[in-house]
């Protein structure tokens, strides 16, 4: 049958949309049983001549007769609400907005589904007025997020039902959120003209150098006259206080996003799932560049972003919080590519004289060789370990597994710190450690370059 | 394998699987509500009911054992727990008519109206144990929704019982009429300050 050009099939259309305008409810098994049930008993009670069987049914039969009376009426569509814009760990939150009617639904059954979290089911009371029930998801990852599923059926008067409908939510970025560190490891040489940190040449910053005659091309500005007064006092010679220059330092996050692996060393070979209340390699590794970027952008210095998944163009090093955001923003949208195991033939190409930060799991022998490269160019370079601390398995195999894995690693390990590479794990409880091995690391570094003042 | 060294491991293995965190439940998705009640409370309250409404059916009827009484409501309890449907609730509260019966000749037993109630008290519980998963949750706001036209229906069953019994000549015990007084009194203040935005029972 065709109605109004469109082709109809026992009351419904081809989207499977009913053409009356009650569509979407329809009377349950509810009803038919109380119906049966009172009837039934309605006639053993005349059969018998007992009136009081006859009522034992009489409830039911009243209430679904009052309930067939009052066919509900289909409401607005309920809708998913989600903030706007960008989301950070543990702050995946939404409201789902229940729209509501006097003559529609009085009980709605919610399921919400996401992505590594329990189900949850839910029957609520519909309010005449609408209702909006806030939702919150467990999860401490990071990255691009899969976010709620809610799927609804409205319920009237224990007889009605309403026909299932789903509403979802779009996909979210979460971004890393960053620990805050004190000083960090700087480049041996600082580059540029200005900056937060004094160089080791002379120039116009606050830091004094020594007092020296006054020379051509000295300014006149820069004339102690105290100094000249005690030493010269025929003013036969002119002193001058002389000053370092500034400079800013360069740092280049190397994230290594080729592989995301969890605490479960069953879900390494590619089946499972990730569970969400625990951080992967990868969160920890972007929670790590994101806090030392933090910490160097606020400090005033450029930091820059690679992505060794990645061939696209990186991030190049610039100062300020804008730029900070970008970072951030990258490093939620890094991971894994596929093919992006493969042997990288050529390094990141990085800017003179800026120090390398590597996050990495150290799971293969990829991240030596770039040490090694970076080094032997004359880029100082920290390696932040992001491994989280592995869940002891059951399994002889993968524990075997687990043992040769974790002996090479610490052979790789070994190796940096031979190399003097200074190695910092972030997982786990090592994590609060973090910041004092960075202090300990710019220490030893100014250490080595006598005249540098902080 | 030294035996001792064998049990060790073994032991190791078992705490081990004890504590795998792999196996530990999902997170749960946070939602706000008001005070619920879980799924596993509605089929409790199954477990309860049934027996009762049985229980409460046989016990005017002196003919049926007691084993015969207690093997029936065993079986419709479980049967109940294994399947909470309608038609299973609507089959049991035949079952409790069959045992009110008796095959007596009494025309009229005012027991009646508690195995009545019972039974209603019965259907809604199942309808909610069908809908509500074990580990669902029900807002207890939704549960009460209706509660002004179960309140309706329960007096317009006592008002016939009351009609039948003075039909039928019975003799009517003062506190049976005194109870069906009160259920239509309260029915009545139901539908007079049923003016609420939650009233579901005017349609």
């Amino acid at each position: 049958m065709t109605i109004g050009g469109t082709i109809v099939t026992r009351g419904r259309t081809s989207l499977d949309t009913p053409t009356d305008g009650h569509h979407g409810w329809r009377p349950t098994s509810a009803h038919t049983a109380a119906v049966v049930t009172g009837i039934l008993l309605l006639t053993t009670s005349v059969i018998a001549g007992r009136a009081d069987i006859a009522l034992i049914g009489i409830p039911g039969l009243l209430a679904a007769t009052w309930a067939r009376t009052n066919r509900p009426t289909t409401p607005p569509p309920a809708t998913l609400h989600e903030p706007p814009g960008t989301a950070t760990p543990g702050e995946l939150t939404a409201t789902l907005h229940l729209p509501g009617t006097t003559t529609a639904a009085d009980i709605v059954h919610v399921r919400v589904t996401a992505t590594g979290h329990r189900d949850a089911h839910l029957a609520l009371a519909a309010h005449p007025h609408g209702r909006h029930v806030p939702l919150r998801l467990s999860s401490v990852r990071t990255g691009p997020q899969e976010t709620f599923t809610v799927d609804l059926r409205g319920s009237r008067h224990h007889t009605w039902e309403e026909e299932p409908t789903q509403v979802g939510g779009t996909p979210r970025l979460v971004l890393p959120a960053s620990a805050p560190l004190g000083r960090l490891p700087l480049p041996h040489r600082l580059r540029g003209l200005t900056g937060p940190h004094s160089a080791r040449r002379l120039g116009d910053g606050a830091e004094l150098r020594d007092i020296h005659p006054f020379t051509p091309g000295d300014r006149l500005r820069r004339i102690d006259w105290r100094t000249t007064a005690r030493r010269s006092p025929d003013l036969d010679t002119l002193y001058v206080r002389r000053t370092y220059a500034t400079a800013e330092a360069t740092a280049v996050l190397v994230v290594d996003s080729r592989d995301e692996v969890g605490p479960d060393i069953r879900t390494w070979r590619g089946y499972g799932t990730l569970r969400v209340d625990e951080p992967t390699s990868l969160d920890l590794a972007r929670h790590a560049a994101a806090s030392v970027a933090h910490a160097l952008v606020e400090a005033g210095d450029r930091v820059g972003l690679e992505d060794l998944a990645r061939r696209r163009r990186p991030l190049p090093p610039a100062s300020g919080r804008r730029h900070l955001r970008r970072l951030v923003h990258g490093l939620a949208l890094a991971h894994p590519k596929d093919r992006a195991s493969v042997h990288r033939v050529r390094p990141p190409q990085l800017p003179a004289d800026a120090i390398v930060y590597l996050f990495t799991t150290l799971l293969d022998d990829e991240p030596i060789h770039l040490v090694r490269t970076w080094r032997a160019a004359g880029h100082p370079v920290v390696v932040v370990d992001t491994l989280p601390d592995i869940h002891p398995v059951i399994e002889n195999h993968l524990a075997i597994a687990w043992h040769i894995a974790r002996l090479e690693r610490e052979n790789r390990i070994a190796t940096l710190d031979r190399e003097g590479i200074p190695v910092i794990s972030w997982a786990g409880s090592e994590r609060d450690h973090a910041t004092v091995r960075f202090e300990a690391l710019a220490r030893a570094a100014q250490r080595h370059v006598p005249g540098r003042v902080p | 394998m030294n035996p001792l060294t064998e049990l060790t491991a073994r032991l190791h293995r078992l705490r081990l699987r004890l504590t795998d965190p792999a196996h530990r439940p999902l997170p749960d998705i946070t939602t706000q509500t008001g005070p619920t009640l879980r799924g596993w409370a509605l089929r409790l309250a199954l477990l309860v009911l049934t027996p009762l409404l049985l229980l409460t059916a046989a016990a005017r009827t002196p003919d049926i054992p007691d084993g015969v009484t207690w093997t029936i409501a065993a079986l419709s309890t479980g049967l109940l727990l294994a399947r909470p449907t309608p038609t299973t609730a609507g089959g049991i509260t035949v079952v409790a008519a069959v045992l009110l019966w008796g095959f007596t000749t009494e025309p009229l037993d005012p027991w009646a109206l508690a195995v009545a109630l019972l039974a209603y008290t019965l259907t809604r519980t199942t309808w909610w144990a069908a809908h509500v998963p074990f580990h669902g949750r029900a807002e207890i706001s939704a549960l009460l929704v209706g509660w002004r036209r179960d309140l309706v229906v329960l007096a317009a069953t006592g008002l016939l019982g009351a009609l039948a019994m003075l039909a039928s000549g019975a003799t009517v015990p003062g506190a049976v009429l005194l109870a069906a007084l009160a259920i239509v009194g309260i029915a009545f203040l139901a539908l007079a300050t049923g003016g609420s935005p939650r009233d579901d029972g005017r349609g």
